[in-house]
Formats: structure tokens, C-alpha cells, sequence
């Protein structure tokens, strides 16, 4: 077994004084180098919480987070975020190309060099001929996309995404993990994804993290023993996969 | 075609107010008759004193603007950033805000003289207020996900000022540079007419001491129609820069 790339020792969460409100309780978890690790939970569960721990947006109340072996208390542009409501996190004020060009001026790129690299990366995510339009511009779907380049921009290790597409449909919802599945493994890069959606979670995971709501705590691990490049039809007909969905259901309570 | 539609009126008691200048049913010193304000309106272009005054008054106004609102958006964005620095200075804003700006004219007249450091010094006073104001609750109402964005993507506290907080703060800022380019004109005019000897407000002083109600009513139309077009060039400009950027700019 390879050394982790990230962990979190113990991590507990608590907000406001007397009385205190418990959001994480006790987690660890670490996940290894080219892993692609889900956490799938109820709404409100500190799934979110847990991510942001991990990327160092906020610091545990108890517990580390550990990246490489070294703590992490602050955002480290190794570990890229990508948020779940893309409208948001865009800045409106810049084109697509603009956007993506920032986290390559937050990493001192050279003025002549970021075109090239823009360029490459609005490509790879198939947003090459908007790179002029400004995020108001674009469907759902394509900022998403447009986020998710401006992440890889950074060069991080490893992604964090934050229920990229809870809000997108379904069709573009299958179109776009197939996507970051295929820009994963391309790269070779690391992720947490994490989601409400278990079918997700199995579908793109290689272990499955299901959590416990109140406070959230960790209730079941699993490895995902699927082949890969998975496929959205048999691969969610595998029997595998529905003994799996069948395992976590009954973790989740319904109606979530 | 609404432009047109607002004109009828205006045009309308214009002829009236000749007409009946004209008829003899109107017989007053003070209150011409727009004829001869128009033949005065072409001395006072002839003899310089229109465009001069216009260049003062303007320049005067434009200085201290820039730097009444340079400093209030620089303070906006230090109060709206750190809510310690503007609770420390809440007590000492609040006091020195309500002090009409030009009140401020026989201080700033024994500190400069007369001249434009005077009058730019109470303009800029007059604007420093609305952009700090303004720039401080824009600054709190950025969406707190642009901050976190940008302290993911590991941007420097200068990169995070000038690429994520002013831009996202602009729409708003820009309305209040709108509302100090009018206390601009209106204080640098004041501050003419009641001390300072140059510029339009001048002009306008001395025409009516001298008792020439025409060229005096040249000066309060020409002062009335800068104010005027300084507020549509901005409206435009607003319009233009924010316009394609979606609801951002215009939900501010």
C-alpha cells in the first residue's frame, strides 16, 4: 500500500459557543496518489464541511488534516476546489478565457505564456470556441466546465469537488462524469468528489466513503471493484454495481 | 423617439415665454425673454469668459473628485475588508460626515487662499463620503464565494484587492462616483459663488451684481446643462462597461 497523499486524522467540527453545535465527529481518512475517492451523504450530513477541511478553506476544531505529511491550515494551490455553485464561484467581469487565466496569474505564469495554456485547457474541456463569452453566456453545463479548467489550471494533485452536478440534468449530469473521469485518469490526478448521489458515488468512485448525519461521522467504507473506463450503461448494470447501491441504500435514510 | 417626446414641452413654453416676452405680456428687469439670453449667450462665447469659467469650474470639480474618491474607495474597501479598522474608525467617520461640505470654505480659504487648492480640497471632502460609504457595503456584499475562491487559487492580498474585490465591487462603486460627479458640480459652484473668484459660479456672480440678468441666466442654464450631460456621459459609460457582463452589474 502506497503512502497516503491526503489525510485527516480524527477531525471534529464544532461551531458557535454554548451551546456547541457538532458538525464532524471523529473522522479519518486518507486517500492514496490516483485514487478517485467518493464521499456520498445525506443534505446536511458535513459532507461539504468535510471538504472544505480538507482543502484548508477552514481549519478543524479538533484533529489535522495532512497533505504529503505536512498539516494543512491554509488553501494550498495543490489542492484545487471546484464548488458546487459554478454561477457563483465564476467571475462575471472576465471571459472564459479570463477565468481560467487567474489561477495561472495567482501561480506567477508568464503574461505570454497563459494564452497557449488557456487555450489547451478550454480544449480539453470542450470549451474552446466560447473563450470569449462571459460566464453569463454559457449553460449550466459549460460553467461547470469552465470551473473545472480554471481548478486544473492550478496544477493541483488533487481535485475536491464539492457535488459538482447537483444542480446540472441528468444528461448532462452523465456527460460531464464520464468527463471527469477521463480527464482523472488522463492526468493521473487525485480526487474527492463528493455527492448526495449514490449512484454517482459508485459510479465514479474507486472507494466510496457513506456518512452519518448528526453529527456527521464516517459510517461505511468501501472499494468499488469496478473495470474501468466504466460505462453508463453496463456498468450500471453490473451486478456488482447494484449489490454495492443495494449495501450503501441502507445506510442513507430515505428521502434525503 | 422619447427623446423627442421630452422635448415637446421644453421647446413649447420656450416659444411661449418668448411670445409673450414679446406680446409685452411679461414686463420685468429680472426675468427675460429667451432671445436675448441666447445674444448673451454668444457674448459670453465671444469674450472667452464661457469656455474659461467652463475649464475651471470643470477642472476644479474633476480634481477634486478624484481625489475625494480615490481616498473614499480606498477607505471603503480597508472597512469593508477588515471590520476591526471600521469599528475603530465608526466614532470618528460619523462625526466628521455630517459636517456640510461647505461649511468647510472659510477653513479651507485660511489654509490654501483663494484659488483651486481651496475649492478642490472642499469638493473632494464632499465626494470622500459617498464612495466610502458605498465602497464599504459593496465590498461586504461580495458573494463570500469569490473570496473563497481566491483564497483556493492562493492569490496574494494585492491580487485579491485589485482582481476579485474591486471588480466585484465596481457596479456599485460606479453609481457612486454617479452621485459625487453632482456634489462635485453643485460644491465647486457654490464654493465659487460664495468665495472663490474663478470658475462658472463666479461668472455667475458677477453677472448678476453687475445687472445683466441675461448673461447671469446664461451661466444657470450652461451650469444646469453640464450637470446634465456629465450624468448621461456616465449613465452611457455604465451602461456600455457593465452591460454584457449579465445581471451582475445591473442587479447592483
Amino acid at each position: 500500500m502506497t503512502t497516503p497523499l491526503l489525510a485527516g486524522d480524527h477531525l471534529g467540527y464544532q461551531v458557535g459557543d454554548a451551546p456547541q453545535l457538532t458538525i464532524l465527529r471523529d473522522i479519518s481518512l486518507t486517500v492514496r496518489e490516483r485514487e478517485f475517492v467518493c464521499i456520498v451523504g445525506a443534505s446536511g450530513c458535513g459532507k461539504t464541511t468535510l471538504l472544505h477541511l480538507l482543502g484548508g478553506l477552514l481549519r478543524p476544531t479538533e484533529g489535522s488534516v495532512t497533505f504529503r505529511g505536512e498539516a494543512v491550515t491554509d488553501p494550498d494551490p495543490a489542492l484545487a476546489i471546484v464548488f458546487q455553485d459554478y454561477g457563483k464561484a465564476l467571475l462575471p467581469w472576465r471571459t472564459v478565457a479570463g477565468n481560467v487565466a487567474l489561477a495561472l496569474e495567482a501561480r506567477g505564469v508568464a503574461r505570454a505564456a497563459r494564452r497557449d495554456i488557456v487555450m489547451e485547457l478550454l480544449a480539453q474541456v470542450g470549451l474552446a470556441d466560447r473563450a470569449d463569452a462571459f460566464p453569463v453566456a454559457l449553460s449550466g453545463g459549460m460553467q461547470q466546465r469552465l470551473q473545472i479548467a480554471r481548478c486544473l489550471a492550478q496544477k493541483p494533485q488533487v481535485l475536491l469537488m464539492d457535488e459538482p452536478f447537483g444542480a446540472l440534468d441528468a444528461m448532462t449530469r452523465q456527460t460531464l462524469q464520464d468527463e471527469v473521469a477521463r480527464l482523472a485518469a488522463e492526468s493521473g490526478m487525485t480526487v474527492v468528489f463528493v455527492t448526495h448521489d449514490l449512484e454517482e458515488a459508485i459510479y465514479l468512485g474507486d472507494r466510496v466513503i457513506a456518512m452519518e448525519s448528526r453529527p456527521g461521522r464516517i459510517g461505511e467504507v468501501v472499494d468499488v471493484d469496478l473495470p474501468r473506463p466504466r460505462n453508463q450503461l453496463t456498468t450500471r448494470e453490473d451486478a456488482t454495481f447494484l449489490a454495492l447501491r443495494h449495501r450503501l441504500f441502507t445506510l442513507l435514510p430515505a428521502g434525503h | 423617439m422619447r427623446a423627442l417626446k421630452g422635448l415637446v414641452l421644453p421647446v413649447v413654453l420656450v416659444a411661449l415665454w418668448e411670445l409673450a416676452a414679446r406680446s409685452g405680456f411679461i414686463v420685468a428687469e429680472s426675468l427675460s425673454y429667451p432671445g436675448a439670453i441666447a445674444r448673451a449667450a454668444l457674448g459670453a462665447l465671444a469674450d472667452g469668459t464661457l469656455i474659461q469659467a467652463t475649464k475651471e469650474t470643470f477642472g476644479a470639480a474633476l480634481a477634486g473628485m478624484a481625489l475625494g474618491a480615490a481616498l473614499g474607495i480606498a477607505c471603503g474597501v480597508a472597512f469593508g475588508l477588515w471590520r476591526l479598522l471600521a469599528a475603530l474608525m465608526r466614532l470618528s467617520t460619523e462625526a466628521l460626515r455630517p459636517i456640510p461640505s461647505v461649511a468647510l470654505i472659510p477653513l479651507a480659504l485660511l489654509i490654501y487662499g483663494f484659488g483651486y487648492r481651496m475649492e478642490i480640497a472642499v469638493v473632494a471632502f464632499a465626494c470622500f463620503w459617498p464612495l466610502l460609504i458605498i465602497t464599504e457595503s459593496a465590498v461586504r456584499g461580495i458573494e463570500p464565494r469569490l473570496i473563497e475562491v481566491s483564497r483556493a487559487l492562493g492569490l496574494s492580498l494585492a491580487a485579491r484587492i485589485f482582481k476579485i474585490v474591486l471588480p466585484a465591487a465596481l457596479p456599485r462603486v460606479f453609481v457612486g462616483l454617479r452621485l459625487a460627479a453632482a456634489v462635485a458640480l453643485v460644491v465647486a459652484v457654490t464654493v465659487e459663488i460664495t468665495a472663490n473668484p474663478i470658475g462658472l459660479g463666479y461668472a455667475l456672480i458677477v453677472a448678476q451684481e453687475s445687472m445683466k440678468p441675461n448673461r447671469m441666466l446664461v451661466f444657470l442654464l450652461w451650469i444646469g446643462l453640464l450637470g446634465w450631460l456629465v450624468n448621461v456621459v456616465l449613465l452611457r459609460a455604465q451602461q456600455r462597461w457593465f452591460g454584457r457582463m449579465g445581471s451582475w452589474a445591473e442587479r447592483r
